[in-house]
């Protein structure tokens, strides 16, 4: 009622009119200068930054921190601020009224009023100065790992192949459990805060990790296992990457990416060495023909692709084309240890057996290379693996708050065991022995399962929990 | 802002007892006392809040919306109040919040507890209302088909399960993040703290995100189990808002399953069903804009409430002027119309009622006798307009006209039916209506109809509906008045029908068995039908199957036993089939919607606009303007036993159906109270009839016998050779909506009314009355008080008359310019034929070399070769005058005789008075070469201009007759042609001797004349005509000016009768084109 009872007091004290008064004014004139952290930041956020992301720059603009306000823009145009003068400012000219016409900008939604112009003009007056706080590189480090109140949803575990060790994803950072006794043997605390897929060399030497911060941030991490030491963190696309796999010769990553792409790293390097663009939505999962040559990718799009490394040029579409065929988006693939075979799992709860090579040519309809298909999960399938022999594989899910595995024979198709549980499984990993496998998902918790029974030998939360103090709670009061 | 200034005002005023609130019109009303809901507040729960409205009741009996005026004097400890009067909790405890506005005060309880209680959000009670308060799930948002930017939410929330998965399961929990709560995408995304293209829909700091937040930080639990909405409440109800420009705060309440009582006005979507009247605001509030009415729709977790927000305006100077009631239709839609201050118009005339009840009961408008004889009927008007309802209720056009509308309805089209079928249920239909068959009957044997689809036609109602769940969507729709088929894929967005009531209802037809009858030809392959299906046979077998599943399926697999969508107190009785069950419910007095949503669209019939419009979209968003009203209509038919006869007769007999369409400034802005008549465009069907009966031509419509009016087609596939009845709306017959009749008008619709050739037919008919009309009745104002009684059913004003006489003068150049393509042709060619008849010769006057007079008098030559005579005024002359000439051949002489100031009464003769007798002509030839071949020519006529009775100028040539005189046009020129018979000249010059023998005695010789000679090839012929078309023949084409064509145009058109029909013809044929044209023909007023 503020506005009403000013205007009251305009009224009585015989001022012109209530709406001559600006909103600003309302708040008490105060000299203090404006903050870009407090005050243009979320100004920005709540208005501008839908469209002019990096994920998505409108205009050649991108307006997400100070830096890129005050830098000119890709295609060269004029920075948006130019401090110390609001009327040479793209910013300020482009939310403000000229002739009549409403602002340029926001392109959708109401005008800003005139106290947030107002805001703009005397922070860019008053010089534009940054006054976030600093930030000193990520806010766990490997000193100050995070300190769990809570398990964090358990997005993916893997065996290094010579069975020592099970890397599982936490918070920031992937927690390596010994092989054997499961006790914790390091913490490889990095940059992205989700990890969504984690797959050691073939000489267990080397681990990558991806993931990213959703909706910011993609990255891969290359770590050195026993030196616990991170080799390479490259970044790429604005949000979080996926389905981590190395070629044969332990030289190349290979991932998708929310962008819709599909990418290879040199490992060693960290720089890309392959692009595709060939799906139409997100790539969730990816694996290298037993030779290197070729690199297949499964996405939302319902569709698994197969990639020349060395052309990067998208050779065949290995799932049916065939409008229908496939139910829904593709979540994970995982290659048959000794042959160019592919076993995928998705939205529509059946685990699927492709050759990744066509013998023969495609007729409109067909879904030539599809090997079997096993009997389907309740819900989603999240997870897919081959035991280390091939005979068998593993594949999880999630239905409405329940998990399930199952162990299917590879070459008949027939169900050897299965695993039900509250919370959906999101990962799957035979240990090379073969008669552990190892799963988690949705409770955080890591299961280890006998291989041939489904039973289950050990349930155990990977990461030590305590109070909410310390690491976790500074994140969250930089909100 | 005025109201803000006002009550500046008032602030620095005296102390006074009540608060005043102008318009800025000077027109303020007092506040006597304020009153604030709820009596009392209790927040149970940090995240709770409760909506304030705070009331004044003015002098003058408005309320009017103060909440965001009222402050508290004295903060409260325990509750914030927002701009808006929305309370959030503070700290515990009881206590009052005080209220004041002005110097009127109010109080209001408190009770708040569990402030410091940690939240523990439920999914479905807290967090999914959240998100879709805050948009999330909207269709344009993450509730689209396909989600957004691979985010998909259910749409609007219905599927909670969706939804949490969406949230917790979607890339392995990418959206929530237990371990770090504020760095789930679920909050992020929604604040806007990293980059969301939908931009901050959450505010970091409210309420919401820390519910939210909570859910997230409590482990995302879904809990099914939770207690559901049951229905909500919307405050205030029905309110009347003073003046366009104020606004209403709403409130909304939702009761829940186990009984709590939640306020929900901060999560609750209220809209605004006109936003031409009324916006709305987010929170609750919503904003006038001008008078009228808005219906105001709230919406929480698929429940929905109403309410009617009225604005009534500046009224000032309002004084209702009541109006006789002839029943109580008039007197529910007066108190109505009391209340929003508005005065219905006065009764329509007669010639407006008669074309109206003609037109809506009949489909047909009157005759021109039937006009004749209402119109003059003596007796007292209302009691004549009753016995004219009474008699056109059950006549045959009635019977026609009501059986095409439920045809419409009911999809009789030979396309799914079969023409042998489409003509059993139409004659079905006939009989049904003929014999008035209760409306409840009417549908029970619909829905019941077994057996053959030809021997019993109403079972073809389950030929047309092929699936459970169409048969079920159409009935719903038709009978009920309510849409399922929105609930098909997702529950209904406006209305509380759920996607499983959809398939539940459907089942009540899963047993019904379609097969064909032994022998029947199979139908052909429709476009509707699915690949692979085989069609029906023409004539198919309907019956109820027990052994039938009861169950329906849907697209994905899901299993429906049949349950009704809601129940009601009506009988139940022992009945065998599914089909019977579903018809007793459906058709029992007992069931809100049956009777209510037919009475609806009986009362739209008539109307023109339904109390619920769509008249099929009956539903708690879509509140009736007049609920009373609706209610009793409902009554009445339920009470007569669904005699649908009777209540079309109330209705008719009603004042407000009476009603003029003309407005006052107290109704002018209303559309649907019913305080004036509305113009509705006429429908495809009864449009072409009154073109064929105001014409009188027999229709033509393809493929039936000439003269079947549209009306009384039954299949939907005919139409005029022009698609004439499709292009004005006429429903193709494919679905059981009232909205396939389109009433609308269009640019084609325009362009066919003005050349097409449905009219253009009718008009041009030579078998139509027009023709017959003109062919008999010569009197221009005749035709055109028929042609008004045909098409307007009323007479011409005098005005129009004197408009519209000038159309049927056949001398006008423009009305001949009207005539018809052929007959332009026709004309012309006459015209030139009578022009080339009418040419003139090429005349040489002759140089008068010797001139004699015998009776002494002066022959004066005047510079135009002609010869005044002056001097001696004999009793009688012989003139003689001589000339050469050498020409070589001679056809013609003319003599003018000419008017001039010198002589006597301006001549041409020298008697007294003017006059002249000529009694002989003679003319001699003397060759020059050879005088001894002279020769007297031969004269084959003499014609003149003029003649006096009596003295014909060919009496000239005769011994016995008594030559040529001119009395009676005196004072003017004349003359007279001799035709020579093509007489040869000699070469070498030829003497004409011409001798004028004047004998009759009084002075009565020549005053002044003039001679001339032609070679001209033709008989010479004098053609009688006026002067003025003479002298018109005698200019070139070209250079003739407008007068003088006209001239030409009228004497010419004298001459011609059949041309001269033609134009009459065709100015009753334009002023048939004008009137079809006319809104007081194109709609029914």
């Amino acid at each position: 009622m503020s506005v009403r009872r000013l205007a009251v007091v305009a009224a009585l004290i015989g001022a012109a009119s209530a709406q001559s008064v600006s909103p600003t004014a309302i708040g008490g004139a105060t000299d203090d200068p404006v903050s870009y952290w407090r005050e243009v930041r979320p100004l920005l956020q709540a208005r501008c930054v839908g469209c002019h992301q990096p994920a998505k720059a409108k205009g050649g603009r991108v307006l997400v921190d100070h830096r890129s306000l005050l830098a000119a823009s890709a295609d060269g145009h004029a920075a948006m601020v130019v401090p110390g003068q609001p009327d040479a400012s793209a910013l300020v000219d482009s939310v403000t009224a000229h002739d009549g016409l409403p602002p340029a900008m926001p392109e959708k939604g109401a005008p800003l009023d005139t106290a947030e112009v107002e805001l703009l003009r005397r922070w860019i007056a008053e010089g534009a100065r940054d006054d976030s706080p600093a930030v000193e590189g990520p806010p766990v480090t490997m000193d100050s790992p995070p300190i769990y109140a809570q398990a964090p949803v358990l997005t993916s575990l893997a065996w290094s192949p010579d069975g020592k060790l099970l890397a599982v994803s936490g918070y920031h950072e992937v927690l390596l459990l010994d092989g054997v006794d499961r006790h914790l043997v390091a913490r490889l605390v990095g940059l992205a805060e989700r990890i969504e897929s984690i797959a050691f060399a073939p000489d267990s030497a080397q681990l990558a990790v991806v993931g990213g911060s959703p909706a910011r941030l993609g990255e891969v991490q290359v770590w050195d296992v026993a030196t616990h030491t991170l080799k390479v963190s490259a970044t790429a696309t604005f949000d979080c990457l996926y389905g981590a796999s190395w070629s044969p010769d332990g030289r190349l990553i290979a991932f998708g990416g929310g962008d819709k792409s599909v990418r290879a790293i040199d490992a060693h390097s960290g720089e890309q060495v392959l692009f595709s663009g060939a799906h139409d939505d997100w790539v969730l999962g990816t694996a290298f023909s037993k030779d290197g040559t070729h690199v297949v990718s499964v996405s939302r799009d319902r569709s698994m692709k197969l990639i020349q490394v060395a052309t990067q040029q998208f050779i065949d579409d290995i799932t049916s084309i065939t409008p229908g065929v496939q139910k829904g988006g593709l979540m994970a693939v995982a290659r048959h240890p000794a042959r160019d075979e592919l076993l995928i799992g998705g939205a529509d709860g059946v685990p699927r057996l492709y050759r990744m090579f066509r013998e023969q040519a495609r007729k409109i309809g067909d879904d030539f290379n599809l090997l079997r298909a096993f009997a389907p999960l309740p819900g989603r399938v999240f997870a897919v693996a081959f035991s280390t022999d091939g005979e068998r594989i593993a594949v999880g899910s999630s239905n409405n708050g329940n998990g399930e595995v199952r162990v299917f024979q590879t070459a008949d198709g027939v169900e050897l065991c299965r695993y039900v549980g509250k919370g959906g499984i999101f990962s799957v990993a035979f240990a090379p022995d073969g008669e552990t496998l190892a799963a988690g998902g949705f409770s955080g918790e890591v299961l280890l399962l006998d291989s041939r029974s489904g039973a289950v030998r050990h349930q155990f939360v990977p990461m030590p929990l305590g109070p909410p103090s310390s690491a976790l709670a500074r994140i969250d009061q930089e909100q | 802002m005025s109201l803000i200034r006002s009550f500046a005002a008032l602030l620095c005023a005296a102390p006074a007892v009540a608060f005043a609130l102008g318009d800025g019109g000077g027109r303020a009303a007092e506040i006597l006392r304020l009153e604030v809901h709820p009596a009392a507040v209790r927040i149970a729960c940090a995240a709770d809040s409760v909506q304030l409205l705070v009331t004044g009741v003015r002098r003058d009996g408005l309320r009017v919306d103060l909440t965001r005026e009222a402050k508290s004097p004295t903060p409260s400890t325990l509750v914030s109040v927002s701009e808006r009067g929305l309370l959030r909790p503070q700290h515990d405890g009881d206590g009052v919040l005080q209220l004041a506005v002005g110097e009127l005060t109010a109080e209001v309880p408190v009770h708040v507890e569990n402030v410091a209680v940690p939240l523990n959000p439920s999914f479905v009670v807290d967090v999914q209302p959240i998100l879709s308060r805050s948009g999330c799930s909207t269709g344009t948002c993450h509730g689209s088909a396909n989600g957004k930017n691979g985010f998909k939410l259910s749409l609007r929330g219905y599927d909670p399960t969706f939804d949490h998965a969406a949230l917790t399961d979607d890339h392995a929990g990418r959206r929530f993040n237990r371990a770090a709560p504020d760095k789930s995408l679920f909050l992020l995304k929604p604040t806007a703290a990293v980059p969301h293209e939908g931009g901050q829909v959450v505010e970091p700091d409210s309420v919401d995100y820390a519910v939210l937040r909570a859910w997230v930080q409590a482990g995302v639990a879904l809990d099914l189990d939770a207690p559901r909405v049951e229905r909500i409440e919307l405050f205030p109800a029905d309110p009347t808002v003073p003046d366009p420009g104020m606004s209403q705060q709403f409130a909304v309440l939702a009761h829940y399953t186990d009984g709590r009582v939640r306020d929900v006005t901060a999560l609750a979507f209220v809209e605004s069903g006109n936003i031409e009247v009324a916006e709305a605001a987010p929170g609750g509030l919503v904003r006038t804009l001008r008078r009228g009415d808005a219906p105001v729709l709230a919406r929480f977790e698929g429940r929905y409430a109403a309410t009617r927000l009225f604005v009534m305006g500046d009224r000032s100077g309002f004084q209702w002027r009541p109006l006789p009631q002839h029943n109580w239709i008039d007197e529910l839609v007066d108190t109505n119309l009391q209340r929003i201050q508005a005065q219905p118009s006065d009764l329509c005339s007669d010639a407006e009622f008669l074309r109206r009840v003609h037109l809506d009961l009949t489909g047909l408008p009157p005759t021109r006798s039937a006009t004749r004889t209402f119109l003059l009927d003596r007796r007292n008007s209302r009691s004549k307009r009753e016995e004219l309802i009474d008699r056109l209720i059950g006549s045959p056009e009635f019977v026609q006209h009501w059986t095409n509308r439920w045809a419409d309805l009911l999809q009789v089209n030979s396309k799914f039916l079969g023409p042998d079928g489409a003509r059993a249920m139409h004659e079905w239909l006939r009989g049904a209506v003929a014999s008035n068959m209760p409306y409840d009957e009417l549908v029970r044997a619909l829905l019941t109809g077994s057996g053959s689809t030809l021997q019993n036609p109403p079972s073809a109602y389950f030929k047309v509906l092929r699936e459970p769940d169409l048969v079920m969507e159409s009935t719903t729709q038709l009978f009920l008045g309510i849409r399922f088929n929105c609930n098909k894929c997702h529950d209904h967005p406006f209305e509380r029908w759920t996607q499983r009531q959809h398939w539940q209802t459907a089942a009540w037809f899963a047993q019904v068995r379609r097969n064909d009858a032994p022998g029947s030809p199979k139908m052909p392959a429709s476009e509707v039908m699915q690949a692979g299906e085989q069609p029906p046979a023409f004539e198919e077998l309907i019956t109820d199957d027990g052994a039938l599943s009861s169950e329906v399926m849907d697209p994905d697999g899901r299993r429906y036993a049949n349950v009704l969508p809601f129940t009601h107190d009506g009988p139940t009785a022992p009945v065998l089939t599914l089909r019977q069950q579903l018809a007793q419910w459906l058709t029992a007095e007992a069931n809100p919607y049956f009777a209510t949503s037919y009475a609806n669209r009986l009362w739209s019939y008539f109307m023109g606009v339904g109390l619920i419009e769509p008249v099929d979209d009956v539903r708690a968003g879509n509140p009736p303007s007049n609920p009373e009203l609706l209610r009793r209509l409902t009554d009445t038919l339920v009470s007569s036993d669904f005699d649908v006869r009777a209540l079309m007769r109330v209705i008719c007999q009603s004042r407000v159906y009476q009603q003029s369409v003309s407005t006052n400034r107290w109704n002018v802005d209303d559309e649907v109270h019913f305080s004036h008549a509305l113009p509705r465009r006429l429908t495809a069907e009864t449009l072409y009839d009154a073109v064929h009966r105001a014409t009188g031509a027999r229709p033509r419509l393809a493929g039936v016998r000439r003269g079947t009016r549209a009306s009384e087609l039954v299949d939907a596939g005919v139409d005029a050779a022009d698609g004439f009845l499709g292009l004005f709306g006429r429903p193709p017959r494919e679905s059981v909506c009232e909205c396939e009749r389109s009433s609308g008008t269009s640019l084609g619709q325009a362009l066919n009314l003005v050349n097409g050739p449905t009219l253009a037919q009718a008009i041009e008919d030579p078998d139509n009355d027009l023709a017959a009309l003109v062919a008999h009745e010569t009197d221009a104002q005749k035709i055109i008080t028929e042609l008004y009684l045909s098409f307007l059913c009323r007479p011409p004003t005098e005005a129009e008359i004197q408009q519209l006489i000038p159309m049927f003068d056949t001398g006008a150049p423009a009305n001949a310019a009207a005539l018809r393509p052929g007959d332009r042709a026709t004309l012309e060619t006459r015209l030139q034929a009578f022009e080339q008849q009418h040419r003139e010769p090429e005349w040489t006057p002759i140089e008068v070399s010797q001139r004699t007079s015998d009776g002494g008098a002066e022959l004066v030559p005047l510079p135009d070769l002609s010869l005044l005579v002056t001097g001696a005024r004999p009793e009688r002359d012989v003139t003689t005058v001589v000339a050469f000439t050498d020409k070589q051949r001679l056809t013609g002489i003319r003599l003018e005789v000419l008017a001039d100031d010198s002589l006597p009464s301006r001549g041409p003769g020298r008697a007294d008075n003017g006059n002249f007798v000529l009694r002989r002509f003679t003319v001699s030839a003397v060759p020059l070469a050879e005088p001894a071949a002279a020769q007297v020519l031969k004269f084959g006529s003499v014609t003149s201009d003029f003649a006096q009775e009596g003295f014909d100028p060919a009496s000239m040539l005769t011994d016995s007759g008594r030559g040529w005189a001119v009395a009676g046009q005196l004072g003017r020129s004349h003359e007279a042609w001799f035709d020579c018979q093509d007489t040869t000249l000699h070469a070498g010059g030829t003497l004409l001797v011409f001798r004028l023998e004047q004998e009759y005695g009084g002075t009565h010789t020549l005053g002044r004349f003039r001679l001339s000679v032609t070679d001209f090839p033709h008989e010479i012929r004098h053609s009688g005509l006026p002067e003025a078309v003479a002298a018109t023949l005698r200019v070139p084409p070209e250079q003739r000016t407008d007068e003088q064509r006209g001239t030409l145009f009228r004497h010419f058109l004298g001459t011609d009768g059949e041309l001269r029909d033609k134009i009459r013809l065709g100015a009753a044929q334009d002023l048939a084109w004008a009137l079809a044209n006319s809104s007081a023909f194109l709609f029914n007023r």
